[in-house]
């Protein structure tokens, strides 16, 4: 079975169709994707016992917070400690424990459930799962980049397209299972992780079990890859430890922070916010169909900004997501006070396409400028970025409100100071950007990728 | 170019067409729902 697992085992024999391993990155990307839904579990979770309604004993939203909180810090450490062990196991092996560790997240935290013991939850979801997502959000990504030498932004843009949509899928998914379980004695909540996570580890290992990697040197038929080093574009590998050591790695962590820090905590609090920016012309039932459209548009912008950042350059990509956002980030406080909600929503869409994009462009970024070697180690790392804003951007949107309010803003007008804060942020990103040059050839190390096989 | 013709048959187009509709039926039935909700915003 080890060996059925191993790197050498996972490489595709001649002729094999390299569309076979998209679907195989999605197949892991759509089921962790459930984590942006887990949400839905927060309330049925405060009835366990009351089961109508809370009752003394019974979990509270604080308390239930702090799951999703520990999985989403322990996916930023397993992504940053597992990297280099993915790129020598291969993805299959590391696809296969991302699978055991999600899906069983699931069943201890169903046992803390059923248990009533919330550190079980903490440890099956959070700890557990989180593994699982860290692990399970890196490991195709290079592979890709080594299939789609010659479009790796569509490539990955593809993959982590499907963890926008996963939350698409896990938050109907676990609306219905909940409502066919519950009954007069039970809200159906523990059922419910049993069977998401049954589901979820059947879907990854298929992941698992399709994923290929491409025999050592092979090039796509009729791709001929640059003879030197372009401008940003090397034909070098840069090791791990090595990119930790160039301003490049720290620049590139600094676009990502801040293009998701400006983005995160809209996401976050896009129900109440629209509802205050625009009292009166969005109530309860649009503001969630506000929040529908947006996981739309960030699922969208992931595959089509990183496709065009194929032929865009994904310095000049980020160039775009930078001064669009400025402008659109400028333009929402106007648009709330002339009570158009058109260009209101219109904003948003495309800052949260800009915002998936900013996910799904870094690992073609990070390829361009540290080689296809050790992108996978380099991007596990980068994902502290994501962590790091995760704390930052509702922290900004939440207490500036609050601070705006105490002062005696309107509750309309209270989010203005931050739109305004968020363009200094996306400002700060665009020098950051701007800065970023080729890697010096000091760091380079192993053969240039200047030719191969074709097949 | 016959090389890339002679490489197209070995994979064959059923599993191809099995593991993306796999993906891309959860993921549009994902998309539906989602899009159904969105409505009410215009509504």
């Amino acid at each position: 079975m080890a060996g059925f697992l191993d790197r050498e085992r996972t490489v595709a024999g001649p002729g094999f169709n390299r569309w076979m391993v998209p679907p195989a990155a999605l197949c892991i990307h759509l089921c962790i994707g459930q984590v942006y839904a887990f949400s839905v579990f927060n309330l049925p979770m405060t009835r366990l016992i009351g089961i109508t309604e809370s009752a003394p004993g019974d979990w509270k939203l604080t308390t239930l917070g702090w799951i999703f909180s520990i999985s989403i810090v322990c996916l930023g450490l397993a992504a940053a400690f597992a990297g280099s062990w993915l790129e020598r196991v291969g993805p299959r092996k590391a696809m296969l424990l991302s699978a055991t560790c999600f899906g069983g997240g699931f069943l201890v935290s169903a046992l803390g459930i059923w248990l009533h013991v919330i550190w079980l939850v903490y440890l099956g979801y959070g700890v557990l799962g989180g593994i699982g997502l860290g692990i399970g959000y890196i490991s195709p990504v290079s592979t890709l980049i080594k299939w789609f030498p010659d479009r790796p932004g569509m490539a990955t843009g593809m993959a982590i397209m499907g963890f926008g949509g996963g939350a698409m899928i896990g938050s109907p998914l676990a609306v219905g299972l909940m409502a066919f379980f519950s009954g007069p004695e039970s809200v159906g909540v523990a059922p419910t992780f049993v069977t998401m996570g049954l589901i979820y580890f059947t879907f990854m290992t298929i992941g698992a079990l399709l994923v290929r990697l491409p025999p050592e040197g092979w090039l796509p038929a009729g791709y001929q890859p640059p003879a030197e080093s372009g401008k940003l574009i090397t034909t070098a590998h840069v090791h791990v430890d090595e990119a930790l050591k160039t301003p490049q790695f720290y620049l590139v962590w600094m676009v990502l922070f801040l293009n998701v820090s400006a983005g995160i905590g809209v996401l976050g609090q896009a129900s109440a916010m629209s509802q205050e920016m625009m009292p009166g012309k969005i109530e309860a039932a649009a503001a969630a169909g506000f929040v529908g459209l947006l996981s739309i548009f960030n699922m969208a912008g992931r595959f089509i900004w990183a496709s065009a950042s194929d032929y865009l350059g994904r310095k000049n990509t980020y160039l775009v997501f930078f001064a669009l956002g400025m402008a659109l980030y400028a333009a929402v406080p106007p648009a709330a006070a002339m009570g158009s909600v058109v260009l209101y929503v219109l904003c948003y869409c495309v800052i949260m396409s800009m915002y998936g994009g900013g996910f799904a462009t870094v690992p073609a970024y990070l390829k361009d400028l540290f080689g296809t070697m050790h992108v996978g180690a380099i991007h596990g790392r980068l994902l502290t970025a994501w962590a790091a804003a995760g704390v930052m951007g509702p922290v900004l949107i939440n207490y500036i409100r609050e601070f705006q309010i105490e002062a005696g803003v309107p509750k309309a007008q209270a989010y203005t100071v931050t739109m305004y804060i968020m363009v200094g942020l996306l400002f700060l990103g665009l020098i950051c950007n701007a800065l970023i040059r080729a890697v010096d050839s000091r760091h380079h190390h192993g053969e240039p990728d200047t030719g191969g096989s074709r097949s | 170019m016959s090389s890339r013709k002679a490489d197209a048959t070995k994979t064959p187009t059923w599993q191809l067409v099995a593991v993306w509709t796999l993906v891309l039926v959860p993921m549009g039935w994902g998309v539906l729902e989602t899009l159904a909700k969105a409505a009410q915003l215009f509504s």
